[in-house]
């Protein structure tokens, strides 16, 4: 595929050329090495681009991260249809569904995207107010970002807040194909797994790995596909 | 009507952009900050910002992020970002914590400054600025169309070019036609300062399109009023009687509101949203009564 020559200038790097696969994978927000892991053990025709801020892609011009941008990256990059998978790692997954939700792709992948324990209002506000006192206070996530390279900035989370009324109503709204991957690194109770991957409204498989290396995710995303 | 062009126009580089402030008095006195609201500028305070100022303040009403001549937005998921371009802007500034006066969605701004950054604020006013109305805040029905809608804005605001208008005049009657109670001569204020040139020779609003886009994300009532109640200042809160644009809440989700805040309460009989502007004599008695008390019984 081409990316649009006249795309704004943070529009991710390594972009594959030619890709008949359609899978598309948005790394982690903050992750050190952007989409290198992934591209590493990806097979070719996936792509993974660098998402603004991160690898050899610039920060967005704002300086500022919110899951808009993946969202319109993902509908840049992916040819829409239903045989393409969007990949949304963690704190990723809520644009990942958000595109699927607007029927951007056949089919949606979250790993580690079920969301944590609920919060109730005050501590969602509490989670909200230290966050943004802590991004105050840490200059090198104000000072202007580097050119290239992990953006300090990155480090913090989107702040997309959630409920379970929330997510039960919005991945209700889903009726495409979802794997949900849980790794160890994941936050979402464990007993609860099984009952949040019953939301989506379509067919939703639940898949526990032991390893949250890509790899592995790699692996359980293209049996999944494989599979049907 | 008597605007007073600001006396000092300052651009301030803070979290990764530049935000304009218009300055009216003395920087020595006690700082002053006005936030205007949605897709609006801070130049809609030249009538009211030097009678502040004449009560013995600095006042700096600032072109939000996105607004104005401040910097740009990439996306209208930007209310935190907003709340740390004021966090830091009030450090940056330096001369300690500021008296706020904010209109509409500049007021949920200094709520959320105020509770989130206490040190930061000694008194509050909110101009008709309690936030949306439950019905707001409920996922649309058709979510796959609202995020097609959404989808479709962004490119065709990146890929595109904004409406050029043939002139001033002609964007001032769409703003009056947008806000039917703001006076053909504040509407043309508004237009003016609200516009730059476009590339075509034309004019296009200043205010970045970018500010109206979102994704689906939580926000309720519950939350609303956790973030008001987190207010430690005093607060004074300023509303219309009249039916209109953008003021849209019942009497009692007012009452509930002005509850969260702990706030004193005025009512100016006759305006509508933009309280300060159809009535600034009206406002001005309700800031002087506000802040006369405030710094008899706070102080310096």
């Amino acid at each position: 595929m081409t990316v649009p020559t006249n795309v704004p200038a943070n529009v991710p790097a390594n972009v594959p050329e030619n890709v008949p696969e359609n899978v598309m994978v948005l790394h982690d927000l903050g992750a050190p090495l952007g989409g290198a892991p992934w591209r590493a053990v990806a097979p070719s025709d996936w792509i993974v681009p660098d998402l603004p801020g991160h690898g050899t892609s610039r920060a967005p011009r704002t300086g500022h991260y919110d899951p808009m941008a993946p969202v319109a990256i993902a509908r840049w990059l992916l040819p829409a249809g239903t045989n393409s998978t969007l990949i949304g790692v963690r704190e990723q997954a809520h644009s990942a569904l958000v595109h699927a939700a607007g029927g951007g792709c056949g089919r949606v992948v979250v790993v580690d995207g079920l969301g944590g324990p609920w919060f109730t209002p005050r501590e969602q506000i509490d989670l909200f107010h230290a966050s943004l006192r802590a991004i105050v206070d840490d200059r090198s996530a104000t000072d202007p970002a580097p050119s290239s390279g992990l953006d300090p900035r990155a480090r913090y989370p989107y702040g997309v807040m959630t409920s379970r009324a929330f997510a039960q109503r919005f991945w209700a709204t889903i009726d495409q194909p979802v794997l949900a991957i849980e790794t160890p690194a994941s936050v979402t109770p464990i007993d609860e797994r099984a009952e949040r991957v019953a939301w989506f409204a379509g067919r939703s498989t639940l898949a526990v790995l032991e390893s949250d290396e890509p790899a592995a995710i790699v692996a359980a995303v293209t049996r999944w596909r494989r599979d049907g | 009507m008597k605007f007073r062009t600001p006396d000092r126009a300052e651009m301030v580089a803070v979290n990764r952009t530049n935000l304009r402030l218009w300055c009216w008095g003395d920087p020595s006195l006690p700082p002053v900050l006005l936030l205007h609201g949605a897709y609006d500028h801070g130049r809609m305070f030249d009538e009211i910002a030097p009678q502040i100022a004449a009560l013995g303040y600095h006042v700096m009403a600032l072109d939000f992020r996105g607004h104005g001549d401040s910097g740009p937005l990439d996306t209208g998921f930007a209310w935190a970002l907003l709340h740390l371009d004021l966090a830091m802007l009030v450090r940056h500034l330096g001369a300690g914590p500021v008296g706020i006066v904010a209109h509409s969605f500049g007021g949920g701004q200094a709520i959320g400054l105020a509770g989130a950054f206490p040190e930061l604020v000694r008194w509050l006013v909110v101009i008709d600025g309690l936030g949306p109305p439950p019905a707001a805040f409920v996922m649309p029905h058709d979510i796959r169309s609202a995020i097609q809608d959404t989808a479709s804005r962004t490119d065709r605001i990146v890929f595109g070019e904004p409406r050029e208008w043939d002139s001033v005049e002609e964007m001032a009657q769409r703003r009056g036609a947008n806000n039917l109670r703001l006076s053909d001569e504040w509407a043309l204020h508004l237009a003016r300062h609200g516009a730059r040139r476009g590339q075509h020779g034309g004019w296009v609003w200043k205010a970045d399109r970018m500010f109206g886009l979102g994704v689906p994300s939580e926000f309720n009532v519950g939350l609303l009023a956790e973030e008001h109640r987190r207010v430690q200042c005093p607060v004074l809160v300023i509303t219309g009687t009249e039916h209109d644009t953008w003021r849209d809440l019942t009497q009692e989700e007012e009452t509930e509101r002005i509850g969260w805040l702990r706030a004193r309460h005025v009512a100016v009989p006759g305006t509508g949203h933009y309280v300060h502007l159809e009535d600034p004599v009206a406002t001005l008695a309700a800031i002087t009564e506000f802040t006369d008390v405030f710094e008899r019984e706070v102080g310096p």
